[in-house]
């Protein structure tokens, strides 16, 4: 026999309702809204201006014969490749450091989180005169040890490693995540494997990095996703601020490239395609990462 | 009582605020201007305002994503009444900018400045202010190191000298900054007798690879690649830009614009052209042995869209400002006339600074390719850049990059269909 909802329970939900109608609003019109209406634009030719003409899939083929989309989607993945990795390790190695209770912890996860909380623009234009082939201080440490640093962002080879190097600066949050995750870990576990003479190595291998890996999941694909969105440091320390892509389309992000054919160029048609493209590329990774992660993710209530 | 009292200066108030602002029109106009210059266009719409009681001209200062911004207002229905541009054959293209010749006096206004906002048969907007480009020169290096001040009628063989002469590395200065630009090496490009477009702006084929453009990109490449006499262009963004470098004699000579003015009047407000030049000069650019010299115009304009909200009132504003002839900048020594007669009557020519922009006036290249096509950037200067870059990092020698840019330009062509 099914039961009747009481009334209480009817007035609660509307309240529900009524408390989340801003946010259903404020998706259905600032986000929903412009994300079927950019389906509709990718296959559509429209300069902003003028009328919307209706081009089929022109705007795709087009794509895959460009050149600099190719190269756009060669560098970001570059990024990623780099970036990612460097990012997460960092980000392990700070937590375990400042995962002791000891005096003064709390002070450093603090000293490094700040740089996170600074607008990108900031840390870019600093990171510009850290790279300073010159007077920066990267290769200044260089020299001291002999070897002669590269001029970082006018180099075809090591404008992309040097923006993702930088992406160490920003750590700050997975570093966070991570110690959540390792907060979330039993003290006992470890205990247990120090008494039975487990090493260091063999604790953090076989105990902590497993019971991390549901953490690791999770930190992969928002740090894949994010890294594949790169826009701002792009922007802002291409060729040493030479401009987008500077120099030669060697640091012509994926969303630079979308930004410049929309905005500096009014292909909106063919941004739109680009970004679909993009959001296909990262639901295919952010798929397999799924998919694989029954090989490697282990959670322990089963 | 009191309360009534109360109520009838509430409403009396009120009905006067209303009829007063139903009176007043309120005109925006928009600008990438920040500061000093944002209080020059005010005092400039001043004059105008005081001889139109009932309009009142709101300034709009944006500073981050200019040409978004406006771009994106003007499709919304609601842009600014007027507003500042440079890039004409973009909008023109689409349809939605008043076209002025018709409707604007320019006879006050200087003929090139009023070719440089021409496209497609019309004149879309009223010059603001310009510059021609010039090189700027610090006078202390040159006295430290013995070299003469250079004249107008240097040759490049004398500037690379004068230049090498200049760069002192031990000392931390350089002789020149060569920072790779289609636009702004467009005049050096002319003045050889090359060009990036063909007259019919149809293809950069045998333009942007003739042996008078390769000569060019050349000589000024080699400065950086063979002389030295430049650092490279990542370290003149993250030593502080060209002019710190300028200013601070780490760097002997730039090529550059009246901004320098502006950035100097920024550090040192109420300085004046003369003493400015007590401590840096400038001079036209330096020239091929028997050829004359050309030179790149930057200039901003004042523009009406189509969809002005008060379109009667935006087009008499530019109308005026073609009449004031930017009289009030240029007493206020902020900017230069966009009139003779103003730059006459004041004796700006007899200016050790102002007077060698003026001069370079007549130079100007006459058919700069920007106004040439309105996907200038995205089909031509675009690879054009590209292939600067792979030269100054040794990617490709000048032939091969610019054969490069060539190809590469057609082919974005034929994929838009456009050959």
């Amino acid at each position: 026999m099914k039961k009747k909802m009481p009334k209480y329970r009817k007035k609660e939900e509307i309240a529900g309702f009524l408390f989340i109608m801003p946010w259903i609003i404020g998706f259905a019109v600032f986000t929903a809204g412009p994300i079927i209406f950019s389906i509709l634009l990718s296959f559509h030719e429209w300069h902003i201006f003028d009328e919307m003409k209706w081009i089929g899939l022109r705007n795709y083929t087009r794509l895959f014969q460009d050149p600099l989309f190719y190269q756009s989607l060669k560098v970001t993945f570059k990024y990623t490749a780099i970036a990612v990795p460097l990012s997460m390790i960092t980000g392990l190695a700070l937590a375990l450091l400042l995962y002791p209770k000891v005096k003064g912890t709390s002070v450093f996860r603090t000293i490094f989180y700040i740089p996170s909380i600074l607008p990108m623009v900031a840390t870019a234009t600093l990171w510009i005169w850290i790279y300073n082939p010159q007077y920066g201080l990267l290769n200044y440490l260089l020299s001291k040890i002999g070897i002669k640093g590269p001029d970082w962002l006018y180099s075809t080879e090591w404008v992309v490693p040097a923006i993702a190097f930088m992406r160490v600066w920003t750590v700050g949050p997975t570093m966070i995540i991570y110690l959540a995750g390792l907060e979330d870990i039993p003290q006992v576990y470890w205990d247990a494997a120090k008494v039975d003479g487990a090493n260091w190595w063999q604790r953090f291998r076989h105990i902590t990095l497993p019971l991390l890996s549901p953490t690791t999941f999770f930190l992969l694909i928002t740090n894949i996703i994010g890294t594949l969105q790169t826009f701002t440091q792009a922007y802002i320390m291409g060729g040493g601020g030479q401009g987008f892509g500077a120099p030669a389309n060697a640091s012509l992000f994926y969303c630079l490239y979308l930004y410049q054919q929309g905005w500096s160029w009014f292909n909106m048609g063919y941004a739109s395609a680009m970004s679909w493209i993009l959001t296909i590329i990262i639901l295919t990774l952010t798929l397999l990462i799924f998919k694989s992660s029954s090989r490697w993710v282990y959670y322990e209530r089963g | 009582m009191k309360a009534n009292r109360v109520l009838t200066v509430i409403l009396l108030i009120a009905a006067l605020s209303l009829t007063f602002a139903a009176s007043k029109v309120f005109i925006r106009a928009a600008t990438w201007d920040v500061a000093e210059g944002v209080k020059w266009i005010k005092e400039v719409f001043k004059k105008y305002e005081a001889a139109h009681p009932n309009v009142k001209i709101n300034v709009q200062s944006i500073t981050q994503g200019y040409s978004d911004k406006i771009v994106t207002s003007i499709a919304g229905g609601t842009p600014p009444d007027l507003f500042m541009w440079w890039d004409y054959p973009r909008l023109a293209a689409l349809d939605v900018l008043v076209p002025l010749e018709d409707i604007v006096d320019f006879s006050k206004v200087y003929p090139m400045l009023v070719k440089w906002v021409s496209y497609s048969g019309h004149v879309w907007g009223v010059a603001k202010d310009w510059t021609t480009r010039v090189i700027w020169y610090n006078k202390e290096v040159f006295d430290k190191y013995g070299v003469p001040y250079p004249t107008n009628d240097w040759t490049w063989e004398e500037f690379r000298e004068i230049a090498k002469k200049l760069t002192h590395p031990e000392d931390g200065v350089w002789g020149f900054l060569v920072i790779p630009d289609p636009y702004a090496w467009e005049g050096y490009v002319k003045m050889n007798g090359g060009d990036y477009l063909s007259p019919d702006a149809k293809t950069m084929r045998g333009y942007l690879n003739s042996k008078e453009t390769i000569e060019a990109i050349k000589f000024l490449t080699d400065l950086y690649l063979k002389d030295g006499v430049s650092p490279s262009p990542s370290m003149i963004q993250a030593s502080g830009g060209s002019y710190a470098m300028f200013e601070s004699g780490r760097v002997a000579m730039i090529d550059s614009g009246s901004w320098f003015i502006g950035y100097m009047k920024a550090k040192k407000p109420g300085i004046t052209t003369k003493e400015i030049a007590k401590k840096f000069g400038c001079v036209f650019p330096p020239h091929p042995k028997g050829k004359e010299v050309k030179v790149m115009l930057h200039n901003a304009a004042w523009v009406v869209p189509k969809k002005a909200k008060h379109k009667d009132i935006a087009l008499d504003i530019v109308k005026f400002l073609a009449q004031e002839g930017g009289r009030v900048m240029a007493e206020a020594g902020w900017a230069l006339p966009i009139s003779d007669e103003i730059a006459k009557e004041m004796n700006l020519y007899d200016d050790p600074i102002l007077g060698v922009f003026l001069r370079l006036l007549p130079y100007s290249v006459e058919d700069p390719s920007f106004l040439k096509r309105e996907d200038w950037w995205k089909n031509f200067a675009k690879y054009i850049g590209d292939a600067f870059d792979m030269i100054m990092m040794k990617k490709k020698t000048v032939e091969e990059a610019l054969n490069w840019a060539v190809e590469e330009s057609e082919k974005a062509l034929e994929r838009e269909g456009k050959k």
